[in-house]
């Protein structure tokens, strides 16, 4: 591996770490730093305006932080339109990620 | 794969002399590459970067990274590429170099696949010069543009 992964244990991730990647995701990695982020905030079509590289960047830095996988079919307008609505996915996703790894 | 695989894959970049910065690919597997630029200090690039005193441009360094990473597009895509050649695009560019490299120089290559979703390609690289880190960060390249649309 070039660079390392902080991973956490996934059945104890709240919600508001999950956020907190995808802020400092946006607000470092996207280059926009003093961007208002919240679960209201528009990614797509609005308020931020990413695109497909930004969200690819955004979905990189979840799959890094916490060591889950986001699958490609399930990312679109529904999961990714706003940023709330991508924290919940994320946040769903890793989740049952950690029950999986605790039935294992 | 074979060297002589991986070097069909390099030649199936559209990128030829004086802007081909790979001369040698060492591995290619569906997730990572290594090879080399081997610098030898004529380029004529370096007359200018700088009179006196020449170091090999950084730019040309991240250049030679996401030719690499195209090669390991190429691997991903290999049925593909025998029926049409498709050649990836430059998308994104954010690498720190951290020691500069005077000529002549063996750059060793290093790129890691990190994400893909549809044609975006996000890649980890590395390049180094006697085993020490002289350029790190992420490239991301958009598959499927011919060298006449890029």
């Amino acid at each position: 591996m070039i660079e390392g992964s902080a991973r956490y244990h996934a059945a104890m991730v709240e919600r508001a770490a999950v956020f907190d990647v995808v802020e400092r995701t946006i607000h470092k990695d996207l280059k926009l730093a003093g961007a208002r982020v919240d679960d209201s905030t528009r990614m797509v079509g609005g308020d931020l305006e990413l695109d497909s590289l930004d969200l690819l960047m955004l979905v990189t830095g979840i799959e890094k932080a916490f060591g889950v996988k986001l699958p490609a079919n399930q990312l679109g307008p529904q999961t990714m339109a706003t940023v709330g609505a991508f924290v919940d996915f994320a946040h769903g996703r890793i989740a049952s990620n950690g029950q999986a790894e605790g039935r294992s | 794969m074979s060297s002589a695989a991986a070097r069909k894959l390099l030649e199936s970049l559209p990128h030829r002399s004086p802007f081909r910065f790979v001369d040698d690919v060492h591995s290619v597997e569906a997730q990572a590459a290594t090879g080399v630029w081997h610098v030898r200090g004529d380029e004529p690039f370096l007359g200018g970067h700088f009179p006196g005193r020449p170091i090999v441009p950084g730019v040309l360094i991240a250049e030679a990274l996401a030719q690499l990473s195209g090669v390991v597009i190429g691997r991903r895509n290999e049925e593909a590429q025998r029926q049409s050649p498709q050649h990836g695009a430059l998308a994104m560019v954010d690498v720190r170099f951290s020691i500069p490299v005077e000529p002549p120089a063996a750059i060793d290559l290093v790129t890691e696949l990190e994400r893909d979703i549809d044609d975006l390609y996000l890649f980890a690289v590395m390049a180094a010069v006697d085993g020490q880190c002289v350029a790190r960060g992420r490239l991301a390249l958009k598959a499927g543009l011919t060298p006449e649309s890029a």
